[in-house]
């Protein structure tokens, strides 16, 4: 399918207010501004030499996230990961386009009791990931269509250091309407105990195990060929799509803690 | 699976292609300095006691390859440093196929051709488990290992080209395949493992670790890999065949470390499967390194605390692949076998290790013995 056509069939396939305003105009992606360093993180972070190098900024006043801004969460954790990841993305219209920011964040800037699993490294799927402290300062990359419906690049700076280095320069999104089931906030994940092959090996589960289902509109991330297999994040982005839920945001959390569990699911998002 | 192509006319296929390697020859020497120093580093650091079975071999610009080691012959469950075996296998499988391919020249179709192949391959490869005892039903565990366990899974693996200018066809890893390999070695996916371990079957996984001096299977010491790493829920998830281990009774997936570090040292030296195939296999596991880092033994710090790895400024792992998996205790092992260079100086050393539990020295035991057995042996100061 050509690059118009999917372009096309996305928005068909959307078939939001939101998605047909967008295709009003074209605008060719704006020049990046000045980044205003800090300007996103939490005001109580204190300055930490660990955190992420490129520092986090907004393009210009008019791009705050206003009312009807959606929020989706990739949670990337685990004894197999370095550190752990979060990508809070955010999609609002401006000027009738799309816009879509992720804050990429690494684990590790406070330290919490009771985040891992005994005798393994990395962070589980506990719930007290969730603690804001844990989490340095956001890398914020913007992203914006500069031609087709849902074709995004981005207009910030992308990181080159630390976990949050792979982000991709150019996305695209199609989405459609979904159903989803959803846990509640800060369900815990909890491994089998032994090998999938032991006696007495329970499939690993959640608790709380009850789900909401909800309405959502999902939102398949596709990479440019050229980009696709070469960063583990991108990668991550593009094989979890975004789930835009009206009322309550949601989030894919996902542990890969080898053969311990290797698992994820949807949650809710915490309340700020 | 094989089961699953479509039959072809009964006849007798006169073949001759072998269906399995021959033994590598051993590329072990020893060296009394490089034993020596592994022996002063254990002392000097976790001792003798130390649970760990550890090997390490010198890649040595002369070509020579000793090799030193600490409980090397002892098997133990590996986790999932053992997805290696399955990546070799796959490798080994492709050697074979093709030259059935080419034996069968014209006489095969583009699309009878795996058919065939299967047809050839597969009685040999039961032929094969049916010497290994551990593929024998055992009360309370399993029955059998059933043909669709065994045999290859040619159609998946297997994409079927034109073998211009060459008569006939031949065959190329499919897309789909070469995606499971690479998400089973560089981020560990179990379900990937999965089907890359279903691409070769057990049979033939096995067959060619036992064939290719990997794995005495008599014994069932070396590398064995009868275990898929899915979920209990996974669809098609194969049944498991077990061998005993020092560590965790019977598993599934185990090895020692003489061999694993052996079949690394075959791949770096261009002769496991052959020059091509171990220059693939490598990048696989370079891939691991470069995608996503995933290496336990040079982890210096995580969440502001030191944990005890090889400091990068002194050495570089460039290939690797790691584990970590519960015993039936409970308690979580580790393990890990890489391909690492000593920067100062340009060495390369192959180190496989494995049965690490954590304390709150983290890598450090296994950092030290390794940076301690590294520079005795190149008369740097410890």
């Amino acid at each position: 399918m050509s690059r118009a056509a999917l372009a096309l069939a996305t928005l068909v396939a959307c078939g939001s207010p939101r998605s047909e305003s967008a295709q009003k105009t074209a605008e060719p992606a704006a020049p990046i501004t000045a980044p205003s360093a800090g300007s996103n993180a939490p005001p109580s972070s204190p300055p930490d030499t660990r955190a992420p190098t490129v520092a986090a900024h907004v393009v210009d006043s008019g791009e705050v996230p206003g009312p009807g801004a959606r929020t989706f969460r990739h949670l990337l954790v685990g004894a197999l990961m370095r550190a752990p990841i979060r990508l809070t993305w955010t999609e609002w219209t401006h000027d009738a386009h799309t816009r879509l920011r992720v804050a990429c964040q690494e684990g590790g800037h406070a330290k919490i009791a009771g985040l891992g699993r005994p005798g393994l490294v990395g962070v589980a799927l506990t719930g007290k990931e969730n603690d804001e402290s844990y989490w340095f300062p956001p890398v914020v990359v913007d992203y914006r269509e500069p031609g087709a419906i849902h074709d995004l690049v981005a207009v910030s700076p992308l990181p080159t250091q630390h976990g949050c280095s792979g982000l991709p320069a150019k996305l695209r999104l199609t989405c459609k309407p979904d159903r989803v089931a959803v846990l509640g906030v800060g369900a815990a994940l909890i491994a089998g105990g032994t090998k999938p092959d032991d006696p007495g090996h329970r499939p690993a589960t959640w608790r709380p195990s009850t789900r909401k289902t909800v309405d959502a509109e999902r939102c398949e991330v596709t990479l440019p060929e050229s980009s696709a297999g070469s960063s583990f994040l991108a990668d991550a982005v593009a094989g979890q799509p975004l789930l835009w839920v009206a009322d309550h945001p949601i989030e894919w959390a996902f542990e890969n803690s080898d053969v311990v569990v290797q698992a994820g699911a949807y949650r809710f998002m915490p309340t700020p | 699976m094989g089961g699953d192509l479509p039959a072809v006319p009964d006849r007798v296929l006169a073949l001759k292609t072998p269906p399995f390697p021959d033994k590598y020859a051993d590329p072990f020497g020893t060296d009394k300095k490089l034993d020596d120093s592994l022996s002063k580093a254990i002392d000097a650091g976790p001792g003798k006691s130390w649970r760990v079975a550890f090997a390490i071999v010198a890649l040595d610009p002369d070509g020579k390859r000793p090799m030193a080691q600490f409980r090397g012959n002892e098997e133990h469950y590996g986790a999932s440093m053992i997805k290696v075996a399955a990546l070799y296998s796959a490798f080994e499988l492709r050697k074979v196929v093709k030259a059935v391919a080419k034996e069968l020249g014209a006489a095969a179709t583009q699309k009878d051709l795996l058919p065939q192949i299967a047809r050839y391959l597969n009685p040999l490869v039961m032929a094969k488990a049916g010497t290994m005892s551990a593929f024998k039903a055992v009360n309370g565990e399993h029955g059998d290992l059933l043909k669709a366990n065994a045999c290859p899974q040619y159609a998946n693996v297997f994409d079927v080209v034109s073998a211009s200018p060459d008569p006939g066809f031949t065959v190329k890893f499919s897309k789909a395949f070469e995606n499971h390999m690479d998400q089973m070695i560089k981020v560990s996916s179990n379900n990937d493992a999965a089907e890359t371990i279903h691409g070769s079957g057990y049979g033939y996984l096995n067959g060619a670790l036992a064939s290719a001096g990997l794995l005495d299977g008599s014994s069932f010491t070396g590398i064995w890999l009868a275990g898929d790493y899915a979920d209990p829920g996974y669809v098609n998830k194969y049944p498991y065949f077990r061998v005993d281990s020092v560590n965790d009774q019977r598993v599934a997936q185990a090895t020692s470390v003489i061999q694993f570090a052996k079949m690394y040292t075959l791949m770096t030296d261009s002769k496991l499967v052959d020059a091509a195939s171990s220059t693939e296999m490598l990048e696989y596991l370079h891939r691991a390194v470069t995608y996503k880092h995933e290496v336990w033994i040079d982890r210096t710090v995580a969440d502001g605390v030191p944990q005890g790895g090889l400091d990068a400024s002194e050495f570089s792992v460039t290939h690797n692949k790691l584990g970590v998996g519960p015993l039936k205790t409970g308690a979580s092992v580790y393990s890990e076998a890489s391909i690492l260079r000593h920067n100062e100086t340009g060495r390369r050393f192959v180190v496989a290790w494995q049965n690490l539990l954590l304390d709150n020295t983290i890598w450090a035991p296994v950092a030290q013995v390794i940076r301690r057995t590294i520079r005795g042996y190149l008369g740097l100061t410890p």
